[in-house]
């Protein structure tokens, strides 16, 4: 582990002590549980489904679609009824599939599920999750059902910030998909791990804002951190929650109603210590996890366009 | 990229094999293949360029007919968006037709430039965007550098000619905006040339990711800068998942519909057209889906195709049909579909819901649940003589196959339009079908793109058939024939 990555740990236990939060009896809130690292418990692999018969060959089928269209009961694939399913991607685009992806799953009773994506990118999983009776006193209503997930590739972990219940719809049909919203025409952006370059190739000069980091920034951040108009709130929880901070990064200037752009991210004097790098360092209190490490290709370009003036070009 | 071991997809492969069916077309008259498109084996290829990797391409993605050499028989384009020679440039490829048919070997092939770039995820017949008398036509590559990298972009061709030239390129500018999602032609103007527009599905107009819609206009130099940019205006709207032309004002002069999430747009043309909207960009008529948001429900899929269909309802102005193949709501989410023709009038009021009697001709709901039915449409010419166009209408995710034991297998129903309008106009469904086309391999989304030739055949795909690779198929419906077409 590096020096700043002790550093950072230390600071986070610390903040996390100081303001009530462990990061093992958690209330099951969005707030209460911004910051939370993967559960323990995790065994790669364990809750992966299985097809049988003929279906068997179709694990690979239909990545980034909406599984639950047809994996629900009385669905074309009612008989394989998936409790959790989805697919992971390198990028938000849903350009390139992510084969051996960790997909880490905790419910409201601290039940870990682990799952990995296929060889097409795909996973999913009947393991039953556990219903929250804070939403309902059914616990054979989907609807109930809670959990909070992580998304793992080597060393990068990525939380997915809300905390979903299973079935948005649930009233009338029993249905959980990640690709509901994150399939590759969603519009909150691919289910996406690892720390794979946005552009193929990173100039060492001239940085320009449009070419260079709007990509790295749709790619990175513009999952929760949208306008104000659009804040992903939770759709869970003791309160509603707005997981973009108040902060919008999906252009160079900031949106109406948001309280903070990207200018409000930069420090031009020090472009190292700008929040916009440091929060998204292993270890630093961000809820949507870490996206690269000082030195990466990412991390040097937007430092070196910070250092460049930061300017809209 | 192979993420799979050959045994086993071959193995797959083997058991999957195409087959067509054709149902209950007791129509089918045995004609000989006119001037005009057909299927059955064709010539040589020639222009051959550099031959993309198929396998996994999802072939099929987009298509559709324009006469590519200039010899006056349609041709068949099909987009291939995650075709390789490295990993999903995309490409596109064109099937000669011929006095005798579509030829199952391209005569050439077009790549996309960079790995990612999704070249040939969208495709369109634009008309006669520069006058020469010869129809053109443009592909998407909805992942390529536009004027930014990963905004998308948009080349059209030269039609009529053997190797076509490039008329343009049309950048998009935002970073994931998806520029080129969809693509269509039509003269707006009304000066001659075929217009050309194109939607950037998740680029932010005057909300996030509301879509933005521009037009190029037509002319001997094709301009890369947009002369009209219409803004959606509000998150996630959906604006331009699809395009579409017609004249349904009966003004003589083609008018724009947008689709969005639970809405359509229609913009009239005229020769104003451009002015009107630097102006403003309301829409002239809007017609909503019925919802309690008032044609802003993200979930509803209430234009997410679009055919105008021309004069059904005899009055002397064309109509128009739209579909809405996801969830019915706010009743329950089955994504059975439906589709529903609208009369055209010089009259239309600037808006109306898809259940206003006034205007609703028909509707045709689809046979079960997660089917998609109206995921495409195509209007094809009258091919049973019944003295109206017919319709042409897809359900993907429907089950196909013998007894239906396929999911996913996708089906194609033909609709005879003089029989629709003669039927119950609400209360039509699956069973009213003239003819139904499907496939015997589960899970292939057959009929996923529809396209419709000027003598009365049509083509579709299956993009999802043989491990992705996929397939199309050319119907010609006068000769009952069908051909299967990029068996890679």
């Amino acid at each position: 582990m590096r020096p700043y990555q002790i550093a950072v740990c230390v600071t986070i236990l610390v903040v996390l002590s100081f303001i009530g939060i462990s990061t093992g009896d958690t209330p099951f809130t969005p707030r209460g549980q911004r910051w939370e690292p993967a559960p323990e418990g995790h065994i790669i692999g364990k809750d992966n489904g299985v097809l049988t018969g003929d279906s068997g060959a179709l694990a690979d089928h239909f990545q980034g679609e909406d599984c639950a269209i047809c994996h629900t009961p009385g669905g074309k694939a009612g008989a394989y009824v998936f409790s959790i399913s989805g697919t992971v991607f390198k990028d938000k685009l849903g350009i390139e599939p992510l084969v051996g992806a960790e997909v880490i799953i905790r419910d409201v009773e601290g039940k870990v599920i682990s799952l990995t994506s296929n060889e097409a990118g795909n996973f999913f999983t009947y393991a039953p999750i556990a219903h929250d009776p804070a939403a309902g006193s059914d616990p054979d209503t989907p609807r109930n059902w809670r959990y909070k997930s992580w998304v793992k590739y080597g060393e990068s972990v990525r939380p997915m910030v809300t905390l979903a219940y299973v079935g948005a719809m649930a009233h009338y049909i029993p249905r959980m998909s990640c690709n509901m919203h994150h399939g590759r025409m969603g519009t909150r952006g691919t289910v996406s791990a690892g720390t794979f370059d946005t552009l193929a190739a990173y100039p060492d000069q001239n940085i320009s804002f449009a070419a260079h980091v709007m990509p790295i920034l749709k790619n990175r951040c513009k999952a929760c951190h949208m306008p104000a108009a659009t804040n992903p709130f939770t759709t869970y929880g003791d309160e509603r929650f707005d997981y973009s901070g108040g902060l919008d990064l999906s252009a160079y200037a900031k949106a109406p109603g948001s309280s903070r752009g990207i200018t409000d991210t930069i420090n031009l004097a020090q472009p190292a210590q700008s929040p916009l790098l440091i929060r998204s360092l292993p270890g630093s209190l961000h809820s949507g996890g870490s996206f690269w490490e000082i030195g990466d290709p990412e991390y040097e370009t937007i430092r070196l366009w910070i250092a460049e003036g930061a300017s809209d070009n | 990229m192979d993420l799979r071991g050959n045994d086993a997809r071959d193995k797959r492969r083997r058991r999957q094999r195409t087959r067509l069916l054709r149902l209950g077309v007791a129509w089918a008259i045995v004609a000989m293949w006119c001037a005009g498109c057909s299927s059955g084996d064709g010539e040589t290829p020639t222009n051959r360029e550099a031959v993309p990797v198929l396998t996994e391409s999802r072939f099929g993605t987009s298509g559709g007919f324009v006469d590519v050499d200039g010899d006056g028989i349609e041709d068949l384009v099909i987009g291939a968006p995650e075709a390789s020679g490295s990993p999903k440039k995309g490409a596109i490829l064109a099937y000669l037709g011929t006095a005798d048919g579509i030829s199952t070997t391209a005569a050439w092939e077009i790549m996309g430039e960079e790995s990612g770039d999704n070249f040939g995820f969208s495709f369109a017949n634009l008309g006669d965007v520069d006058g020469d008398g010869s129809a053109d036509f443009a592909a998407g590559a909805l992942y390529a550098a536009g004027a930014t990298p990963f905004s998308g972009n948009v080349t059209v061709y030269q039609g009529g000619d053997s190797a076509p030239a490039v008329l343009g390129r049309l950048n998009g500018t935002q970073p994931h905006g998806r520029f080129g999602y969809a693509v269509a032609g039509g003269d707006l103007n009304a000066d001659g040339y075929s217009d050309v527009i194109v939607s950037a599905l998740h680029a932010s107009g005057d909300a996030f990711q509301s879509g933005i819609v521009y037009v190029y206009l037509g002319g001997s130099d094709l301009s890369s800068t947009p002369s009209a940019v219409i803004k959606g205006d509000h998150p996630n709207h959906g604006l331009g998942f699809s395009l579409e032309t017609g004249d349904i004002n009966g003004d003589g002069t083609a008018d724009l519909f947008v689709g969005a999430h639970d809405a359509v747009f229609i913009y009239y043309g005229g020769t104003d057209f451009i002015d009107r909207l630097g102006a403003d960009t309301t829409p002239d008529v809007t017609i909503y889906g019925t919802s309690e948001t008032g044609g802003r429900h993200s979930g509803s899929g209430f234009g997410d195709s679009i055919a105008f269909i021309g004069d059904v309802n005899n009055d002397g102005v064309g109509d128009v049909a739209i579909a809405n193949p996801n969830r019915t709501w706010p009743d329950v989410y089955d994504n059975i579909g439906s589709v529903y023709l609208f009369a055209g009038s010089a009259d239309l009021p600037p808006s109306f819901y898809e259940s206003d009697p006034n205007h609703r001709l028909a509707k045709i709901t689809g046979d079960a649940a997660g089917d998609r039915f109206g995921s495409a449409l195509a209007v094809i010419k009258d091919v049973n003589d019944g003295g109206l166009p017919d319709l042409l209408v897809s359900a993907p995710w429907a089950s196909g196959g013998p007894s239906d034991s396929m999911p996913v297998a996708g089906k194609v129903y033909l609709f005879h339009t003089e029989a629709v309008m003669a039927g119950s106009a609400d209360n039509l469904d699956v069973a009213d079908a003239a003819g139904v086309y499907t496939m015997e391999t589960p899970f292939g989304e057959f009929g996923k793109v529809l396209g419709a030739c000027s003598d009365g055949n049509f083509f579709t795909s299956a993009p999802q058939s043989n491990q992705n690779s996929g397939m199309a198929y050319a119907y010609d419906l006068r000769a009952g024939s069908s051909t299967e077409i990029g068996n890679h």
